[in-house]
């Protein structure tokens, strides 16, 4: 049986032709077909074409496991997927990373999405200082010194 | 308590548009609700977006902490208590009042934030573990009641059950208001005191905080 192909187009034009299994771990790309893509190709405004390279290493990885051994249950495959997505994670710097969460939220590609989530709140944000949250993901602070004091007086525990 | 280094998470500062405060909110909260409390207390600093989201999260998941006294003898520790938060195993929180003898007091029962305290004389007071907000009680002998209650020649007790008189007949309702109940009213004590065996659980209590947006 031969496999149908996708054709995917991110926002600044770059092409990606995929397996039909691998484009349909998201599920709104269903609906983009559905609407009468199918035929040509199927855009994605709100993904550039870099974080839709991951975004298909992702599933191309991901459907491929859940091939190989008839539903990707065995406990050693399982493990090494999990390598591979903390490897996969790992590799992305934090610009990748929040334009990879919005994209499997877009894409609504539940794993990857909550892969991301995950990782986010274990490796940026646990256990580390407002300041350093602050450098990790760039943010700045908008609270006056006033308020900020006063979130920090109701918080003064979590800070020891 | 793990120390942070201020200089173990080095990325560069990057020009880049995307920016983790302006991140929709449901999606923040997705991460958000990931971390445990004191680190979504913390992440309420960071910025006002977040303040809110992580304010959210934090209420919809709370289970019950338990305080652990310092010994009556320890007066090294008289003014701390510690929080064990069951999600974060590793982690003892300390929390420093200098107004309370948290050594020479005992926790009769609790309600949100609230703890309601009595120390080795008998004196009741509510207190806010996370504001530091005390708010003493009338002293036990100007209750209105048909109880009357006196005073022990020795004044110190050692274990809960001792001030079992108190534990069954004084009711804590609502915030603030201690009122002794008539002697015909059946009633459940409000509170079982447990006397744990383990030295060290012997005056812990379990507790269930409430971060509520007020």
């Amino acid at each position: 049986m031969s496999k149908k192909n996708i054709v995917l187009k991110s926002s600044n034009g770059i092409i990606f032709e995929v397996e039909e299994a691998v484009a349909l771990q998201s599920e709104t790309i269903p609906y983009m077909i559905e609407d009468d893509c199918a035929n040509d190709t199927i855009p994605l405004a709100n993904v550039t074409g870099d974080i839709l390279a991951l975004v298909i290493e992702y599933c191309k990885k991901h459907v491929v496991v859940a091939d190989g051994d008839g539903g990707g249950s065995s406990s050693s495959s399982q493990e090494d997927l999990k390598n591979w997505d903390a490897q996969f994670m790992n590799d992305l710097d934090q610009s990748k990373i929040f334009n990879l969460l919005l994209a499997a939220d877009f894409l609504n590609i539940k794993t990857l999405f909550d892969l991301t989530c995950q990782f986010v709140a274990d490796t940026m944000i646990k256990g580390k200082s407002v300041e350093e949250v602050r450098r990790t993901l760039n943010i700045e602070k908008d609270y006056t010194s006033e308020e900020e004091a006063k979130a920090r007086q109701e918080n003064e525990w979590a800070f020891k | 308590m793990k120390q942070h280094n201020p200089n173990s998470y080095k990325l560069p500062r990057r020009d880049s548009s995307n920016s983790w405060s302006e991140l929709p909110p449901d999606l923040l909260n997705l991460v958000l609700e990931r971390l445990g409390v004191a680190d979504s207390r913390r992440a309420e600093s960071v910025c006002s977006s977040w303040y809110s989201a992580a304010r959210r999260c934090l209420a919809k998941k709370q289970i019950p902490w338990l305080i652990l006294l310092p010994d009556e003898d320890d007066r090294m520790n008289n003014h701390w208590c510690k929080l064990f938060n069951p999600e974060e195993k590793d982690k003892l929180y300390k929390i420093r009042d200098e107004d309370v003898e948290f050594a020479k007091s005992y926790c009769l029962a609790s309600y949100g934030n609230w703890l309601f305290m009595v120390d080795c004389w008998y004196n009741l007071y509510l207190l806010n573990l996370f504001t530091h907000e005390r708010i003493d009680l009338p002293p036990v002998e100007s209750q209105l009641g048909t109880t009357k209650l006196e005073r022990t020649s020795k004044g110190f007790f050692n274990k809960y059950e001792q001030v079992g008189f108190l534990g069954n007949e004084a009711m804590l309702f609502d915030l603030g208001i201690t009122v002794l109940a008539n002697d015909d009213i059946e009633m459940e004590p409000l509170h079982k005191f447990d006397c744990s065996s383990l030295q060290q659980l012997a005056r812990a209590l379990w507790f269930l905080p409430s971060f509520k947006q007020t």
